[in-house]
């Protein structure tokens, strides 16, 4: 029987893969490098590797951890956690040990997929939480204690019968800095994520022609929903690249005759500068969609001018999915907005008592989508950030006439790294547990091209090297959260009441 | 050699780090680990530049950790590989 997208609406990720494994079993479905799979060897994969978790312990509403970059094994483990009912955890491979143990520490992930990278921090941080019994599956090669994926997917039993589960049962657990501090579960069930790519597929009107070239991390909101399941639930294909390789994601572009480009305004800015041999045939894209951090009119206009395409934004939060994606005609004229909500959204301006605002006047945007999550466990902070049925991420913004939204600022202190989010308050609590640190302010600078960098204003006990705080900071957060900036002062400018001058720290 | 450790220091002041003073960098300040600690994204960022920069082309994938140890270490790297 073949499904039409509406009705894949109300089924989860892996229903979709297996409606499109009975109606075009051999239509492209996945493109790893050489590694080409059809819609019914993705199928058979992940039925193997559900059946090979549930053998190993997983349990429906239970968590499995992904630290692996953009792969097939990545995709497969994704979407074979969903079809047993447990829940995705992905983890950005960029992660440091303390994020790990964060992450794994609160969720006690029944399952844990890692590359060579990732395994002496699992090792070290299941270690520590006496959690012998995780199942530890080893992409690529398998170190003592560790199951071979391969193997996995060799020994497995398919199940005969996939079991349904609830779309109100949770599916993904996704980790964000978000808006409100701290570092934080978002949790969405199946009939959310199916929502967001219904409402992505309504808007976009993808088809099973379309290739989706996903260099962006599956890890994050983005790359999860605009790259793997956009392409899965229309049954389109999806070309996924380890990491951003600027002249591999060019002559992919003309190979696989791609249609669909999720990126950052990073990537197309990099991907506009950078010379080639011979000029890359790009004219097979339909749609170029760019998130995470705000786009600049130089980009903008750099890709236009070279590839002759238009770089168009999209507007979500992970704790939303997408939100707005602007599809403008005259995107030329509207370039610098991130569009109108894609179907089944409502996204509102509101003033600081929660009265709607008319176009033209900026005030805290507010979003409401069947996409969006139930709230945080903390009340306190869905009191903040949950108003009127509406989605506060923190956002400034303004609606024209034809209700399309402008972002025109954040209310909140986060820095955006081209869409990595890096939460001073994090990163001064690390600062501060260097024996030599009195205090610190972390803070942004923005550079030209829209980008940011983290700053660290340090006041010291003694005197010290910069270079020693950079090397404290490495291991215990991200790299990108390192601040690549250190200023030493004698104090910390602050006001009357004790508030922190910022402005005095640019 | 200097000319490229030159244009190395023009990149990172104009696109990397405004709040730089070039006249602190050299090539033996270090790129990445402490130094200027330059992720991966801003070390992209510092090899589209300087092929702006150049006129030239640079292969990121021969490019080895020891080559973004410092900016000598590059501008040697640069001096050897890039077309």
């Amino acid at each position: 029987m073949t499904r039409g997208p509406d009705a894949l609406a109300r089924l989860a990720p892996p229903d979709w893969l297996a409606a499109h494994a009975r109606s075009a079993p051999d239509r492209l479905a996945l493109v790893d490098g050489m590694n080409r799979l059809s819609y019914a060897d993705l199928d058979d994969l992940v039925d193997r590797m559900a059946a090979a978790l549930a053998e190993g312990g997983v349990r429906p509403g239970r968590a499995v951890a992904t630290l692996l970059p953009n792969s097939s094994e990545m995709v497969v483990a994704l979407l074979a956690t969903l079809r047993c009912g447990a829940i995705v955890l992905p983890i950005s491979p960029l992660y440091k040990q303390t994020e790990i143990e964060t992450m794994l520490g609160q969720e006690r992930p029944q399952a844990v997929f890692a590359s060579v990278d990732g395994f002496p921090a699992v090792d070290s941080v299941l270690a520590d939480l006496a959690a012998p019994s995780v199942l530890k599956v080893g992409v690529s090669e398998a170190p003592a204690g560790w199951r071979s994926y391969a193997e996995l997917l060799q020994s497995a039993r398919p199940r005969v019968e996939a079991r349904a589960f609830e779309g109100s049962a949770p599916a993904l657990w996704l980790y964000s800095s978000g808006s409100t501090g701290g570092s934080k579960r978002i949790s969405r069930t199946r009939a959310q994520i199916s929502a967001e790519a219904s409402a992505f597929h309504a808007t976009t009107e993808t088809t099973t022609n379309d290739v989706v070239l996903c260099a962006v991390p599956l890890s994050h909101a983005h790359g999860l929903a605009n790259g793997l399941l956009a392409a899965i639930y229309v049954g389109a294909t999806l070309v996924v690249h380890e990491r951003f390789d600027r002249r591999r994601f060019l002559t992919d572009i003309e190979a696989e005759r791609v249609t669909i480009v999720p990126g950052s305004p990073f990537m197309f800015k990099v991907l506009a500068e950078t010379p080639m041999k011979r000029e890359p045939d790009v004219s097979s894209i339909r749609l170029c969609l760019t998130a995470g951090a705000p786009l600049a009119r130089e980009v903008f206009e750099a890709c236009r001018d070279r590839f002759g395409l238009s770089v168009r934004q999209l507007y979500g939060t992970t704790e939303t999915g997408a939100a707005s994606i602007n599809l403008s005609e005259d995107v030329d004229a509207t370039w610098a907005s991130v569009g109108r909500p894609l179907r089944g959204v409502e996204i509102g301006v509101f003033d600081a008592q929660d009265r709607p605002l008319p176009p033209g006047i900026e005030g805290a945007i507010g979003i409401r989508s069947p996409a969006m999550f139930d709230g945080y466990e903390i009340d306190a902070l869905n009191a903040t950030a949950l108003r009127r049925g509406h989605f506060f991420a923190g956002d400034l913004g303004k609606l024209d006439a034809e209700g399309r939204l402008y972002i025109t600022g954040r209310d909140t202190l986060f820095i955006n790294l081209s869409g990595n989010k890096a939460d001073p308050a994090e990163v001064e609590r690390v600062l501060a547990a260097h024996p030599k640190v009195v205090e610190s302010v972390v803070l942004g600078i923005r550079q030209a091209g829209g980008d940011e960098i983290v700053k660290a204003v340090v006041v010291t006990r003694e005197p010290m090297d910069a270079a020693e705080l950079v090397e404290f900071c490495r291991g215990r957060i991200a790299d990108f959260k390192i601040p690549r900036l250190i200023e030493f002062r004698d104090e910390i400018p602050r006001n009357a009441l004790g508030k922190v001058l910022r402005k005095y720290l640019q | 050699m200097q000319e490229r450790v030159d244009a190395i220091i023009r990149v990172i002041v104009t696109r990397l780090n405004p709040t730089l003073d070039a006249a602190t960098l050299s090539a033996e300040t270090r790129l990445v680990g402490a130094g200027l600690t330059l992720d991966s994204m801003a070390l992209l960022e510092l090899v589209t530049g300087l092929e702006a920069e150049l006129g030239i082309m640079i292969d990121e994938g021969r490019l080895a950790a020891g080559d973004f140890a410092d900016i000598g270490s590059l501008a040697r790297f640069l001096g050897e590989h890039a077309a």
